[in-house]
């Protein structure tokens, strides 16, 4: 077990070099040049070579990844060309932020996803399933910003349930900072709630239709028993990996549901960077979100064996 | 006194797209207390579909069209769900086919054990835990303590069937349902989980549906066989009447296609081929409207394939759905 877990742990460090690679090489195909950006185009060409020069970035781009990717190692992520400050520093002050988001979002997705999955499977092929396919369908298919916008506008500019702009992180208070939240997670999880419940539902019906649930029956359990006990323990396995990719979906969506809402989080700090061509800051953020996914993930595998004692690590 | 359990003209029908596939049609016999009665027949003869239908436990889209299903006098037809439900793994239990898929894979056996006997009996965790040890060590699983804490992937396919047994009979059931309990293992467990499972059955005088394909398993341990074809029982009657007297066509041919001990043992006389029954089992949804048996069978009559034969008794205990066995009267 915890030999699996320094196994899985090793393993993340070249998928992190190739990671890191891409994301090296995406950053700098970006058209734009961040010394332009910070002193404008119509600055002097010595002085914007000046800069480029002290950003190291007149070296060649090998030698600039090396570099980069040598500091990372040893857990210096640089500065923020734009800002100076480092940008590890910048990524822990904000990702507390999308780490609540995201983990709301999963919350509540599961919460909605795994009954109506269950239920959807009870009353497979009847209006009530047709029903659930259908939402789910719409579920998967609305693109998250437009869903955002609707419930900012419907549930805080008519109703004033929610707040439409402001925030206060969760940890200063904790009922304020989610009512903040509540809208923003409700957004980014309708996507993943959609696809859990619908993967829910499939591998719940393939589920029912095993011997053991039969037994459960023969034995005299109440069919909730059946179904919640011994069905679902073993329909979850396959669910738990959905939510574990959809988890990598979420971290990516927060960019946009951050920016909606106008959330300080690592999402929005990322669309910033982009604009001010901050390569170290892009960088860092990207392979830190990657990596928060790979453990995420690794969780997840450990996880499993719960819900499935067969695997073996 | 009545009989453990008595079907009678049970009707279990599947709507399938392509038709309605009669899966059981008219099936009736009876099961008195202790007794083990074996039900034979070919693959897809509605076997199983009859075990289920006892426990009102047919799958979708099959569903109990007709008949009536006695247990202890009470009519399971007329009873709720939530009777149905006191009914199962209580009254009658069922022992399934395939240890490997009939056990939960994500629970211990101790956890499966123990549900088994709290859902119908007040007892606590530690009562429970005691009898199901207690059970397993009835059906001789090596070291049932630990075993109670083993998942079922931990064990060989027949500690598994040894456990689906004890399971069965935690509850001393008036009926077991064994559903061929061990056509899934090694041929080399198969006697001795069969063994187990019969003792044990015999000690708590539970009476015993046992289907099989194997017509030496037969011999060897039923009181009484059902013999049933294209979901219809077409003979039924004492192991010996079975063995000695087969009135049915179909009942002599599968009784001609097990390679008897004699041929078997003598190596140097001329090798009988085994016997195969020519044709094919017709379509459940499309049955002819005499005889199922009748395309296949080389006595038939013009009768039939023209009307359906019930069943005529050849004897207090003998019957046989044959037009050839027609009894005046
Ligand atoms: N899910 C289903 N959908 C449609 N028809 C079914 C279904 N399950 C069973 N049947 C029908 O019921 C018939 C009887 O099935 P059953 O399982 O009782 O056969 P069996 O005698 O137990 O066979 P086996 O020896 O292979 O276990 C089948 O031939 C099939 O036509
Ligand atoms: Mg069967």
């Amino acid at each position: 077990m915890l030999a699996y877990f320094l196994k899985r742990t090793v393993l993340m460090v070249p998928t992190l070099l190739l990671v890191a690679l891409m994301v090296f090489l995406l950053v700098h195909l970006i058209p734009g040049d961040p010394a332009i950006v910070m002193v404008g185009a119509e600055a002097d060409p010595a002085a914007i070579e000046n800069i480029r020069r002290s950003l190291g970035l007149d070296q060649p781009l090998p030698i600039q990844f090396i570099d980069w990717f040598g500091r990372l190692l040893s857990g210096d992520f640089g500065k923020s060309i734009t800002s100076g400050i480092p940008v590890l520093e910048t990524i822990l002050e904000r990702f507390p932020t999308t780490l609540v988001l995201t983990t709301l979002a999963m919350l509540f997705s599961v919460a909605i996803a795994i009954p109506s999955g269950v239920l959807a499977a009870k009353f497979r092929n009847t209006g009530k399933d047709y029903l659930f396919m259908l939402v789910s369908l719409i579920g998967v298919s609305v693109p998250g910003f437009w869903l955002g916008l609707m419930g900012l506008l419907v549930f805080s500019v008519q109703l004033g349930w929610f707040p439409s702009s402001g925030y206060v992180p969760v940890w200063q208070d904790f009922w304020q900072g989610l009512n903040y939240m509540t809208l923003p997670s409700i957004t980014l999880g309708f996507f993943m709630a959609a696809v859990v419940a619908r993967m829910t539902r499939s591998s719940m019906l393939e589920v029912m239709r095993l011997e053991y649930v039969t037994h459960a029956r023969a034995k005299g359990l109440s069919e909730w028993t059946v179904l919640l006990k011994h069905a679902l323990k073993n329909a979850f396995a396959p669910t738990l990996t959905t939510i574990g990719i959809q988890y990598g979906m979420l971290l990516g969506g927060a960019v946009v549901t951050e920016t909606v809402f106008g959330l300080p989080g690592l999402g929005r700090f990322v669309v910033q960077s982009i604009y001010g061509r901050d390569y170290p800051a892009v960088q860092g953020c990207i392979l830190f979100i990657a990596l928060v996914y790979m453990f995420v993930n690794l969780a997840v595998d450990v996880l499993y064996k719960v819900f499935d004692p067969r695997v073996k690590f | 006194m009545f009989p453990v359990l008595k079907i009678d003209d049970l009707q279990t029908h599947f709507f399938t797209r392509t038709g309605i596939a009669k899966a059981i049609d008219g099936v009736g016999f009876h099961i008195d207390k202790g007794e083990i009665v074996c039900v034979v027949g070919e693959s897809g003869c509605g076997k199983s579909m009859t075990a289920l239908s006892v426990l009102r436990l047919v799958p979708h889209p099959g569903r109990i069209v007709g008949g009536e299903i006695w247990l202890d006098g009470q009519n399971l037809m007329a009873f709720s769900e939530r009777e149905m439900r006191e009914v199962r793994g209580d009254r009658v239990s069922m022992i399934f086919q395939e240890p490997m898929v009939s056990l939960n894979p994500a629970f211990t056996i101790g956890n499966q054990l123990i549900e088994a006997v709290r859902v119908h009996r007040k007892a606590s965790r530690a009562e429970a835990w005691e009898r199901s040890v207690e059970m397993l060590r009835r059906v001789d699983l090596p070291s049932p303590e630990a075993r109670m804490n083993a998942y079922p992937h931990e064990l060989s396919g027949g500690m598994r069937q040894r456990v689906m047994i004890a399971e069965a009979l935690l509850l001393d059931p008036v009926l077991l349902l064994a559903d061929e309990p061990t056509t899934a293992l090694d041929v080399t467990v198969q006697a001795q989980v069969l063994d187990v499972m019969v003792r044990a059955a015999r000690e708590s005088g539970t009476a015993v549906m046992m289907i099989t394909h194997n017509l030496a398993v037969v011999s060897e341990i039923a009181d009484r066989v059902v013999v049933m074809y294209a979901g219809r029982v077409v003979e039924q009657g004492t192991t010996e009447e079975i063995f000695t007297r087969p009135a049915h066509p179909y009942t002599q041919g599968l009784l001609r296609a097990i390679p008897t001990l004699s041929t078997a043992a003598e190596d140097d006389a001329p090798r009988q081929p085994l016997y195969e029954m020519g044709g094919l089992v017709p379509s459940l949804t499309d049955l002819p409207p005499g005889c199922a048996f009748c395309p296949r069978c080389s006595a038939a009559i013009d009768l039939c394939a023209a009307q359906k034969p019930p069943a005529f008794p050849l004897g207090e205990t003998h019957a046989a759905a044959c037009w050839l066995r027609r009894t005046e009267g």
